[in-house]
């Protein structure tokens, strides 16, 4: 089971947007797409690129922060039987 | 009994022909006359084919005609008084009798002339590919499952109900219906025929069913791949030719336009409602939007559903229902303002009133619910509307991953520590049960803000109590709903919130014996059909509103009640078929849309072709006379009439 994440620094998060010309959201989905490639050197020219991707896809860009502020990344997203299985085999699905 | 021809259409991929005949030759089919149609394959089809000469007719086409003029060929070839049996060469049987329930859905009315049934493709896991069939006006995808995507394969669908079409992959006509029908529509060369034919036969009140105690494998396209974009070229042109002849009709049956207002994520409750009312108004004639009320990416999981949420909304349209908590109700927009709504409590919050008074029409589950939208104020007009249960995905024959100790297993699902009180269920359950007993308690803790504190809360509760399992960190599609509800022998929503919980009655429809607290929505099912128990009132303590907490040595016997009742298997599916035919979401959505269509003042649906008889047909049939929906020989038939079991006998 996933430990509550941290509560988020407003203030620093806001700044940091700021900073980069973008709103607190849009840092949301530029942060998943530098995890998404985290063999990629993070440099200006990546930060840049990947800004103005953002920025060409404001509708995308807000339904992948939307994805990510739900929190459902958190859990599985697999069959039933599959968890019922793990449930009964061990102590519950938790500890899987 | 009318014999039947089953027709194999063939082209080319002579390895999966040859699977499907052999598979189907071993089935030994009874009053069968098989016909190959090998549709000019230029393969090794016609040298094989000729092994199966002594078991089946062929009918060597000289060149590829395309699916509907070769199964014309075939129904041509077809012994006269038969009905005909329509095969793609990429199926696979593995149900001995399954022509037999074919014949016995086909005779079980006399409207009935188109039978299918259930079709699984390939996938290991099993996926249902076909259920019977729909097409909707706005782009015209034929869609094999009523949800749309291929969905796990759970025994869902499983009786034999009409539907709007289904994929002639297999299609069982039954001779009258292609006296009065005729054969397939050649303006179509494959692809489109098939719904075509079912709304034909629709418009002259013959029936299309899914039979659904028949299941094959069908691996579809895998008669046509390989074909460098033909079959896409194919599909264009019959869809055309079909946009040309229905898309106008089937767009001008929509009676209205109904924006539904709710959520498909959280509350889970809402979400269940969203997805169990939109694609049955959809389907009911209403043309349907989504819009959701709160924020979040719409999980619609149903295709009706999902192109709702795609839709323009055109103001200012016929009516909207909002689904979703009373904070919500001002949102309702269009000319007639309908809320499908509940709470928690034993009076509806003050903060609900002003937007309920605003509203033409709140309805409410029960009378529970009723009673605290007045207490609270509520001066608009209340209706109850009596939330089914979805039998088609909720049956006690739904498999299921259980305990494999087989100890009596209670089920529990929880969202909010406070309102379902998964505390004190833990205490009772160790309190009615000592610890040797053959007992398990699985406690369900879903997605949403509280979900990590409550399992951490629980688990610490838990200790080492390996007989308390805890399911958390995990989603599932809501299709596999009843999945988790067959893994338990009693479900337990001893609660202190009494809002609707869509699990209770999906509970009893799947023979679960249902525990809850005497008090809210939970209360009224549980007094009817389940073990009520004593509660006692308390105040919420975040709003200070009444709500109930569950007797702890009521709780205790309640549990200890449930285990001793544990039934046998047949007294579970009698129970659960008597609670499914008093609980039909199905009836639920009739009633809704009915009431959405009378108080926005729509049109009236189109009224229904008289149904089929065959007395009707210039050629009557023969060798059979229909008794009480069963298709019997004359013969038999006479002697049974001649012949009645007295009673005592």
């Amino acid at each position: 089971m996933n430990d509550t994440a941290p509560a988020l620094d407003e203030m620093r998060i806001a700044a940091l947007a700021t900073r980069l010309s973008l709103t607190p959201r849009e840092l949301l989905a530029l942060a998943g797409r530098v995890a998404a490639q985290p063999e990629a050197p993070l440099d200006a020219t990546r930060l840049a690129a990947d800004i103005a991707c953002l920025h060409a896809a404001p509708r995308e860009t807000a339904d992948a922060a939307a994805l990510l502020l739900l929190g459902y990344g958190a859990y599985a997203g697999d069959d039933i039987d599959h968890a019922l299985a793990l449930v009964w085999t061990h102590t519950d699905t938790a500890n899987a | 009994m009318r014999g039947a021809t089953l027709i194999v259409l063939a082209w080319n991929q002579w390895p999966t022909t040859r699977r499907c005949l052999d598979s189907l030759l071993a089935t030994e089919p009874f009053a069968a006359d098989i016909v190959v149609v090998d549709n000019g394959s230029t393969d090794e089809t016609p040298r094989a084919l000729r092994d199966y000469a002594d078991r089946v007719r062929i009918v060597t086409l000289p060149d590829n005609l395309g699916f509907v003029r070769g199964m014309n060929a075939g129904i041509a070839a077809a012994r006269p008084d038969d009905d005909v049996v329509l095969l793609n060469n990429d199926l696979v049987f593995a149900q001995l009798d399954w022509l037999e329930r074919l014949r016995d859905a086909a005779y079980a009315r006399p409207e009935n002339g188109i039978i299918g049934c259930r079709m699984l493709g390939p996938e290991a896991e099993g996926r249902l590919y076909h259920s019977g069939s729909f097409i909707e006006s706005d782009e015209l995808h034929g869609h094999q499952v009523e949800t749309g995507p291929y969905e796990r394969d759970v025994a869902q669908f499983a009786t034999a109900r009409p539907v709007q079409g289904i994929a002639f992959a297999l299609a069982y006509l039954r001779r009258d219906c292609l006296a009065r029908i005729g054969g397939l529509d050649e303006i179509f060369h494959s692809y489109f025929e098939d719904t075509d034919y079912c709304l034909r036969a629709a418009d002259a009140g013959i029936a299309t069913v899914n039979a659904g105690a028949v299941t094959l494998r069908h691996d579809q396209h895998g008669s046509t791949q390989d074909d460098g974009g033909f079959r896409q070229r194919l599909w264009a042109a019959s869809r055309a030719a079909f946009a040309a002849r229905w898309q106008s009709r089937l767009r001008d049956e929509r009676r209205g336009n109904v924006l539904w207002q709710g959520v498909t994520r959280a509350s889970p409750a809402h979400a269940h409602l969203a997805r169990a009312f939109v694609r049955r108004l959809d389907a009911r004639g209403l043309r349907m939007s989504f819009e959701p009320v709160a924020d979040e990416l719409a999980d619609a999981q149903d295709f009706r559903l999902d192109l709702a949420a795609r839709r323009r909304w055109p103001p200012p349209g016929d009516a909207a229902i909002v689904c979703a908590d009373g904070a919500h109700f001002a949102q309702a927009r269009t000319r007639r303002r309908i809320a499908l709504a509940f709470c928690d409590w034993a009076l509806a919050p003050a903060a609900w009133v002003d937007g309920a008074n605003a509203l033409d029409l709140l309805l409410v589950p029960d009378a529970f619910q009723r009673d605290a939208f007045i207490a609270a104020g509520v001066r608009t007009p209340i209706e109850m509307l009596s939330i089914g249960s979805d039998a088609d995905y909720c049956h006690p024959r739904v498999p299921a991953t259980r305990d494999p100790h087989g100890r009596f297993t209670f089920l529990a699902v929880v969202d909010d520590i406070a309102r379902d009180a998964p505390d004190l269920l833990v205490d009772a359950f160790r309190a009615a049960f000592a610890s040797d007993e053959a007992v398990a308690l699985l406690i369900h803790v879903r997605a949403g803000a509280q979900a990590f504190a409550i399992a951490r809360a629980l688990a610490a509760q838990r200790g080492s109590d390996a007989r308390i399992r805890i399911l958390a960190d995990w989603t599932y599609p809501w299709h596999q709903r009843a999945l988790f509800l067959r893994s338990g022998d009693a479900y337990v929503a001893a609660r202190r919130g009494g809002g609707y919980d869509p699990f209770a009655a999906d509970a009893l429809a799947c023979g679960l014996q249902l525990v809850a607290g005497d008090f809210g929505s939970g209360g009224v099912l549980a007094r009817e059909h389940g073990i009520a128990i004593a509660t006692r009132r308390i105040d919420d303590e975040r709003n200070a509103l009444p709500w109930a907490e569950p007797e702890f040595d009521a709780f205790v016997a309640a549990l200890r009640e449930a285990r001793e009742c544990q039934r046998a298997q047949r007294d579970i599916e009698d129970a659960a078929a008597r609670f499914a035919v008093a609980h039909d979401i199905e009836t639920s959505a009739d009633a809704l849309a009915a009431r959405v269509g009378e108080l926005a003042a729509l049109a009236p649906p189109r009224a229904k072709p008289a149904p089929h008889r065959p007395v009707d047909l210039a050629r009557a049939p023969s060798g059979q006379i229909v008794v009480l929906g069963r298709h019997v020989e004359r013969r038999r038939a006479a002697r049974a009439i001649r012949r009645p079991r007295r009673p005592g006998r």
